[in-house]
Order: structure tokens, then sequence, then C-alpha cells
């Protein structure tokens, strides 16, 4: 089936899409500014976001060509005879792009398009990665989670300290003093200082000459897996790092949202703020009269936490002012675990992304992939106790509801693991008999959001 | 050459008018390329031709003036077509006879009461850019503005089916800079609109409101 994926956003998103849907029938629509960086890889067009920008807004132009030049890439993109048009973007651009290159309307109705319009463009996190959810909406599976290559010790270490977002920027002294840190704590350690051309001069005046790579975007291609190491902050590089599995350290700020965008790869770590403007809105200046975010951890704690997982480890300490992610697979399933979490808590997170899964697949759930989440009848019943705290300090019906649908799904969990060495059978009767409740919960949780979504009968 | 119009005002530079004439150029050579994208590139791609061509087909020049500019655009070799609009006929009269102007160029005269005549309305294709030259405007600053603007499409909104859409999406916030909203059907616009279908329409409004927000 020839296909056209729709991925206008920036490189980064690219990255990601391609990890998601490329097969040889898989044609990309990109935004021109990418097109120095992608024009050599096959079946890609150009979307001529800045011409048409330029049309519009330049007095030099009649605005009303724009019209015209849009209309004529349509026509070229709907002559090429797509089978399938997929938008991986999600924005009211693409969503107009859509309607216009494929000829009939597409009614399918995939219970994942309203969890991802929940979540895409707000800040709130979901609790599946961004590209599953994308390819998900899609009606594909989300792409399979690769190990990282292993290295015994990380000694060519690439660091990417620059972001074309300034929110998402950490400043250069503080990179440098950093990194002269794990340097003195690591002198086996060879670093380089990758930089775009634009910001390399800057670079020139933190780093020495013989550490600073700047390089085109093809020459990063074919050596970043040269690396046993990326430490990045939250940019299209990381994201390449990580389709080439090399092991990724993200430290993001500003908008950088972990959960949306972390790098698709495991064991990679993420490091971010715990203050409370984090994440902000990608489309909004920081507000703030300092980098909160940034401020918020110290360098000593960034060093130690780079410094593990150059070592294969993971920073296992009291810390303050940040959280420290790893990624790690639940059933397949990309699954950001927070390092310092108690157990209960990581499965608490597990068993809420298997049973949304679930709900949005319409399956019922299987109480045999579930209890494989090991949970011990203490464990439901710590779960429960903890949950009950929560709920008496709720004030909101929607997070009453919400909080309740998880004390019926432990519910489930507790009275099925009170079957144990009973028969598969009966615990799936009796899984049925309440994964209705659940089901009716999770439903008036989408309702209170303002969404629809059909629930099948189970 | 330097000429100065009947009212002693200067049309070009009298010290190096061909230095003037590079540098008025400089910016509107930047503006067709973008910057991420080379001459040679757009040839190179000719699958993906209509997706990266960035070039203007046609260019606009306002005012003539003593032509060092027009030779200068031309000699450029970016534009099929070159037309200079100019409303002094004595300017024209005055330049052509001593200066030579590339056969490729056409030239306009325009009367000052000049009301969107058929020339220029029947301009179908808006591929263009529009490159006022301010030196040779001298008497004739109103109206040189004006058709500026007719030509940037700022008084174009005439046609009810731009302002239907333009009102529906918000749009008319592009014509905040006209002053006047003419009563024409410039650059066949309607053609282009009307045989699109409503909804198809809409979407491609969409498209071009999301692009300038």
């Amino acid at each position: 089936m020839k296909t056209l994926v729709l991925s206008l956003l920036r490189l980064g998103d690219f990255i990601q899409h391609q990890q998601a849907f490329e097969d040889e029938n898989t044609h990309f629509l990109v935004n021109d500014l990418f097109y120095p960086q992608l024009k050599h890889h096959p079946r890609m067009y150009f979307f001529s976001r800045r011409r048409l920008q330029k049309i519009l807004v330049e007095k030099n132009y009649n605005w009303m060509h724009a019209f015209v030049v849009l209309e004529r890439e349509i026509q070229f993109l709907k002559k090429l005879g797509f089978d399938r048009v997929i938008d991986a973007s999600h924005t009211h651009l693409s969503r107009a792009v859509v309607s216009l290159v494929q000829d009939s309307a597409s009614h399918e109705k995939n219970p994942w398009l309203p969890y991802l319009d929940l979540y895409l463009g707000a800040q709130a996190s979901p609790v599946f990665h961004g590209l599953s959810l994308i390819a998900r909406a899609a009606g594909k599976n989300p792409p399979m989670l690769m190990a990282a290559m292993q290295t015994r010790i990380k000694r060519k270490i690439l660091f990417q300290v620059t972001s074309s977002d300034p929110k998402k920027n950490m400043e250069l002294t503080e990179w440098r003093q950093m990194i002269k840190e794990l340097f003195h704590r690591q002198p086996h350690l060879e670093i380089s200082i990758l930089t775009a051309p634009e910001d390399k001069e800057k670079c020139e005046q933190m780093f020495p000459d013989e550490k600073i790579v700047s390089w085109d975007w093809p020459t990063l291609e074919s050596r970043i897996d040269q690396f046993d190491a990326l430490v990045s902050l939250d940019t299209s590089v990381l994201h390449l790092a990580a389709k080439k599995k090399v092991p990724t350290f993200g430290i993001f700020l500003g908008s950088a949202n972990a959960m949306k965008s972390a790098p698709y790869l495991l064991e990679s770590q993420v490091m971010t703020s715990t203050v409370s403007c984090y994440p902000c809105d990608h489309h909004q200046t920081c507000p703030k009269a300092s980098h909160l975010c940034e401020q918020s951890f110290s360098r000593a704690d960034l060093v130690l936490a780079i410094e593990s997982f150059i070592l294969n480890q993971t920073l296992n300490r009291p810390r303050a002012g940040f959280n420290l992610f790893v990624v790690e697979s639940n059933q397949g399933e990309f699954f950001l675990r927070e390092t310092n979490a108690s157990a209960n808590s990581v499965l608490q997170q597990k068993l809420a992304q298997r049973t949304w899964a679930h709900f949005l697949d319409e399956k019922p759930i299987d109480a045999k992939d579930l209890l494989d989440l090991s949970l011990s009848h203490q464990q439901c019943h710590d779960m429960i106790q903890d949950l009950q705290k929560d709920l008496d300090g709720l004030q909101t019906r929607q997070n009453h509801n919400f909080n309740q649908t998880w004390i019926q799904a432990f519910q489930v969990f507790q009275k099925a693991s009170d079957f144990q060495g009973s028969s598969w059978e009966s615990r799936l009767q009796l899984q049925e008999s309440l994964i209705g409740q659940l089901s009716n919960s999770l439903q008036s949780h989408l309702n209170l959001v303002g969404k629809e979504i059909s629930w099948l009968s189970i | 050459m330097t000429f100065m119009n009947r009212k002693g005002r200067l049309l070009c530079s009298p010290r190096d008018p061909a230095r003037e004439a590079q540098t008025w150029l400089a910016p509107f050579v930047k503006l067709e390329f973008t910057d991420h994208k080379d001459h040679k590139d757009n040839k190179d791609n000719k699958d993906n031709k209509d997706q990266t061509q960035s070039v203007s087909k046609q260019a606009y020049i306002l005012g003539l003036g003593a032509a060092h500019h027009v030779i200068a655009a031309a000699q450029a070799n970016l534009w099929k077509k070159i037309t200079v609009l100019e409303f002094d006929q004595q300017t024209i009269r005055d330049t052509l006879s001593v200066n030579s102007i590339p056969a490729s160029v056409e030239i306009i005269a325009i009367k000052p009461d000049f009301q969107f005549s058929s020339r220029v309305k029947s301009a179908q294709d808006l591929d263009y850019i529009v490159m006022p030259f301010k030196p040779a405007w001298a008497l004739f600053e109103k109206q040189y503005f004006q058709l500026w603007l007719s030509l940037a499409g700022l008084k174009a909104s005439e046609s009810r089916t731009v302002a239907r859409n333009l009102k529906m999406l918000e749009l008319d916030s592009f014509l905040a800079s006209a002053p006047t909203l003419l009563s024409s059907e410039d650059f066949q616009l309607k053609s282009i609109l009307l045989h699109q279908n409503k909804s198809r329409e809409d979407f491609y409004f969409k498209i071009l409101k999301e692009l300038t927000q």
C-alpha cells in the first residue's frame, strides 16, 4: 500500500515518525525547512511552508499567489496516487492537507485518536510515549523498542549542548563547568562537543577547538554511532542517536516533555526538573524572570547523574529539584520509570498503562497478561492504601473518578491474586465481572474531558 | 548617467548609480531564494520541481528612473519576464533615448489617473515579485504606493468569495493595512477560487490561516 505520512513538525519528530512508519512503500511530506538535511532521503516530498509564509507575509508578493502555490502542491501530491495518507503531525494544518490530498474522507473510528487529541497538544503527560500514540492513532502497532548497543565502558561521549529552542537550552558556561568536572572525575573520557554551524562561534569561546565538531546532517547520520553515548538536550540529534541505538542521556528543560518525546530506546535516561512550571507550553516563551527549570538542580547532581549513566549505572540517592527516568519495557510498551519511585508506584503506573492499552485497543483485559506484574497480595493491599490516601486529598470530581478507576483496577488484581492456585478460568470469570466497572469508570473519565469514545462490550 | 525630473528631484544616485542599483537589487534576490535552498538545488530536484521552486516567474519594477536598477535586475537573470511600470512618460522618453534597456524588459507607461487598466489586470499569473524603486517615484509617490498595494493583493479583496473566506477564517487581518477595497476583479481571483467547491476551498484557506500564525 503506497502511503504518505505527513510529518510537518520538527526534524526530531520526523526522525521518530520514520521509526514508526518507514518502509519501502512509505513516502514522507516534510517542511521545506529541512530540505538541506533530508534532500537525499528517498521518497521525500517538501511542503513549501516557508515559501507560502513568505508570499503571505511579504508585501512584495501578491498574497493570493499562496493559494495558487498551495493548490499546485496539493495537486502534485494527489497525482502521485497514494492509497493512504497518515497524519503524524496532528495539527490543524496537517489535517486540512490530509483532507485535500486523500479523495475520500476516512471515517475509521480509532479510540486512540481522542486519547491522542487529549494529550498531544496539552502540557499533561500521557501514559504512552508520543511515538506510540501516533502509530496507534494511525492503526499501526507501536515501533519495537530496541536495546541500545552495549559497551562495557562508555569512553567516547558526544555532547549536544545547544537547542534551537531557547526554553530547552542550558547555559553554555554551565555545560563547560559540568563537562570539566565530569572529565576530572572520569579522565578516561574522550569528549566531543557537537554544535550546529550557527552556534559554532559561541561554542568556540567555551570549549577547546579540537573538541568541537560541527557536521552537516548526512555526516552526523553516518558518524553518530561511532560514539559510545550521547548527552543532549531535547534535540533532533537525541532522536537520531536513539534511532542508531546509541545510548542517550537527555536533559529535558522548558517544554521538553519526557513522556511524549524521550528517546525511544531502552536504557536511555532522561533528567527533568521538578519545578511546578515544567513542562511549559511549547508555543510560549518562558514567562519567568529566570530559567527556573535549569536552576532547579545542581551541577553536582547533573555530573553524578551523567557519570552514573556513563558507568552503566543509575543514580540511586536522595535528590532534590530533579527527576531521573530510565526507559524500560512494559511488556514491549515504552515505559519511563522514575528511578527513585517506590516499587508500588512503578507497578501502579505499569498497570495504568496496560489497562489504558487494553481499553483503547478495545480488547478484553486478559488476567493472565496482567497478573505477570507479579503483584503479591501485600503489594495490592499497599497500593490500595496509597490510592485511598490520594483519593482523600483529591478536590475535583474528574480526578476522583480517574483515581477511583485505578482503585477498582487494583481491587481486580487483589482479588485475582487471592485466587492464586486456582484455575485460570475461575480467575478470568472474576476479572470479567469486575472489568465492566473498570470500563465504566474509564468511559466516564473520557466523557468528563469532553471526548467521546466507543467502548466495546466485553 | 543621471537624471533629474522636472521638479529637480533625482531619480537615482548622482555619484554611483550602478552601485545603488546593486544595493537595491540584493534584498530582492535574497527574498527570492529561501535561505536553505540555492538555485542549483532547485534545478537538480526536477521530480519535485513544483515544490522547490522559489523564484518568481516575473518581476514588476515600480519606477523606471534612469534604468540602472532595471539593467541590474535583467543581468541577474532570475526572472523570465521583467515589467517596469512608470507614471512619468517624459522619464520614459528621456531614459530610452540615452540608455539601452534589454529587449526582454517590458516597459508600461501608466497614466497618473490610472484605475487598474486592462494591461495590469490582464496579468493572470500571480507568480511575481514587486520591486519598488523609490528614488524614481518623485512626483508620483501616492500613485506608486497604490499600485504596489494593488499588485500585492492588498486592494483586491472585493471578490465576495475571498471576503467571505477571510471573514470566516478571521483572515481579514491580512488586509488591515489596505486603506481601501476596490471593486475590481483583479488578477482573476474569482476564477481561481470559484472553481473549487466550497468545502475544499475552505481547507485551502484553513491551511493559509495556519501558516500566518
